[in-house]
């Protein structure tokens, strides 16, 4: 037999205040682990919704005729007097490395025509648009100079697959690859690369540049004083919003988190403590016996070390599975069984600490108990 | 050759404004392998005492040596060391330990040991069949009868093989046959070397020992 024999024994053997105790340690992990993997989950979320939406900043000329939104292309053809971003635009933000840039994915977007359409032109550096936009899905290739990829729309339309081409401005061009379809303005463009975009529209300059920054607000802001001729949007305020909503949950978490941690302690500082009068014989017995301070104390710190650490394993498992049934009503969206080796930690070593601090006082009263008095008569 | 030492031990305890002179000016010397039955009215002193030479009260004054050791100049620590190697206890109440087993209450000095698990259930089953109570070694605490849990309480005295067992009215509680059977259970602990002594108020108790010590109002009377 050993002293954590006697622990196990004692704890299995007063099932009762075993059991009030594992259930506090419970309840306090499983109500923390709950908020804070939900809070981190919409953490995740919001991060990658911030990557999918690609670009977070974009430069345009200031222009009035040339409305662009995002979602839906204005094309120039309607409107000819259409400007340009200078060409030195795209070098001025190069040259700005605390922008904390992503990715930059300038773009020239004109207008070309066939003897009976009209067609959206867009010259776009291939690498770096996909780094923006890892929803493209190209059937067929990238195109190479004097190559052309379309939309999904487009190619429905015109009854066009790959292999056939395109008359633009009078000049036949091979199709190379079909995009599938993206919901958006992506769906009834031609797309070349900027040579050939060059070529067709006649543009040597910038129509447009989309950025991926860390910190949006701040990017451009400050790019609004840089390019005094452009003009700097940011297309994520809704982002912002959401983020200040989740960081203020977190923060909730948090201190939800210890708070319930402080009245853990206080729980079973106060519990343990007045069991210590129902134990008192019992020392006394020990004490006799010959068992040293140590001995006492060592009994003590591992009932409390295997009570929260079992409480804090069965309430982070609790917690995890709380989160997952309650995200759908909280986030409008399902959450899985995420494993989060840091929360884990943290809520199995927070119990533990929980558990040892609120057990050193009562462990003190244990260990200065006097034998013979315990025994009253021995 | 005199195994336990006491000299002039003085023993008070404050009582509020009052000083209660529990033992005065003791002296006594017990043998290796004596048998002494510790007797005298109700108040007298003798659980002092007893609790004095087995290392568990501090005398307010005067000195203890057991085998050659002060045994009151260790600091709490030792003592307890003291205690673990020299003494074993049977308490009036047997207070054994509610949530162990027999044999895990026996198997308790063993316990801050190093030897083995193993060898320690040997050496407490052992034990335990010395007791008669190998069979209900499993038993907690309340699934012994009194006489029962005094033997368990005998059986976790032993077992470390001490110099010294100090029982406190270990017949208190009992009825006559199973008093008679504790009794030849020390009287062949003692024949084997063991030095015992025993708080009794029960003067029929006088035909086991070897030696018989009086105290009355804290003051040591022997009478032959
Ligand atoms: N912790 C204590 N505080 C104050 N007085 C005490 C304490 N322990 C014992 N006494 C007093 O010391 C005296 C001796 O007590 P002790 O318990 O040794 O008597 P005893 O001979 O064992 O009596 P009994 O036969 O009733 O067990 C008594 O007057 C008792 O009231
Ligand atoms: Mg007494």
């Amino acid at each position: 037999m050993t002293l954590t024999d006697i622990a196990i024994q004692n704890l299995r053997r007063r099932k009762g205040k075993t059991l009030f105790l594992l259930l506090t340690f419970i309840l306090v992990v499983a109500i923390s682990v709950t908020l804070n993997s939900l809070a981190k989950n919409m953490q995740a979320d919001l991060q990658k919704s911030l990557t999918q939406y690609g670009a977070n900043v974009v430069i345009t000329p200031k222009s009035e005729q040339f409305t662009l939104s995002y979602g839906g292309l204005s094309v120039p053809g309607v409107n000819y007097e259409v400007k340009h971003l200078s060409a030195e635009a795209l070098t001025q933000l190069k040259s700005y490395p605390d922008l904390m840039l992503n990715s930059i994915a300038p773009k020239i977007i004109g207008s070309a025509s066939s003897a009976d359409n009209r067609y959206l032109i867009i010259g776009v550096d291939f690498p770096s648009e996909v780094k923006m936009k890892p929803w493209w899905h190209i059937e067929g290739r990238f195109p190479l100079e004097q190559e052309v990829l379309i939309g999904y729309g487009l190619a429905k339309q015109e009854n066009l697959v790959i292999g056939d081409t395109l008359e633009l401005n009078r000049r036949i061009y091979p199709i190379v690859g079909i995009m599938q379809s993206t919901g958006g303005s992506e769906d009834n463009g031609v797309f070349t690369d900027f040579s050939t975009a060059r070529w067709i529209t006649g543009i040597d300059s910038w129509s447009m540049i989309e950025l991926n920054t860390a910190q949006p607000a701040n990017t451009a802001a400050l790019l609004s004083k840089v390019l005094p001729d452009a003009k700097v949007s940011e297309i994520s305020q809704l982002v912002q919003g959401t983020q200040e909503n989740i960081d203020r949950f977190t923060s909730f978490s948090l201190l939800s988190s210890l708070i319930l941690g402080l009245i853990a302690i206080l729980i079973i500082f106060v519990t343990t403590t007045g069991n210590i009068n129902d134990r008192i014989t019992e020392i006394g017995i020990f004490r006799a016996i010959g068992f040293r301070r140590q001995h006492i104390f060592a009994i003590f710190i591992r009932e409390i070390l295997l009570i929260s650490l079992a409480g804090g394993i069965i309430g982070y498992l609790l917690g995890i599975l709380t989160s997952a049934l309650i995200a759908p009503m909280v986030l409008q969206k399902s959450m899985s069984f995420a494993f989060h080796p840091f929360i884990a930690l943290t809520a199995i070593g927070a119990s533990v600490i929980i558990g040892i601090v609120s057990i050193l006082f009562p462990a003190w009263l244990a260990i200065n108990i006097d034998p013979v008095e315990a025994l009253s008569s021995i | 050759m005199s195994l336990i030492k006491v000299c002039e031990v003085n023993k008070s305890y404050g009582v509020g404004d009052k000083i209660v002179e529990a033992l005065s000016n003791i002296n006594l010397e017990i043998n290796q392998g004596e048998f002494l039955a510790l007797m005298g009215p109700s108040g007298s002193g003798k659980s002092t005492l007893l609790s004095i030479i087995g290392g568990l009260t501090p005398p307010t004054s005067g000195t203890l040596q057991i085998d050659d050791i002060d045994v009151y100049a260790l600091d709490s620590e030792r003592l307890a060391d003291f205690r673990h190697e020299y003494v074993g206890f049977v308490f009036q109440q047997y207070q054994l330990i509610p949530y162990l087993t027999a044999l895990e209450n026996v198997m308790l000095p063993l316990a801050i040991t190093s030897r083995p698990g193993k060898e320690q259930r040997e050496m407490a089953l052992t034990v335990l069949d010395k007791v008669g109570l190998r069979s209900k070694s499993l038993r907690l605490p309340n699934q012994l009868s009194g006489g029962e849990q005094n033997r368990v309480a005998i059986a976790r005295a032993i077992v470390n093989r001490p110099a010294i067992i100090f029982a406190d009215e270990p017949t208190g509680s009992l009825d006559s046959k199973t008093a008679k059977e504790l009794l030849e259970l020390f009287q062949t602990l003692n024949k084997d070397g063991l030095t015992i002594i025993m708080v009794t108020h029960n003067e029929e108790n006088l035909a086991w020992v070897n030696r018989a010590i009086y105290i009355r109002d804290g003051v040591l009377a022997q009478i032959p």
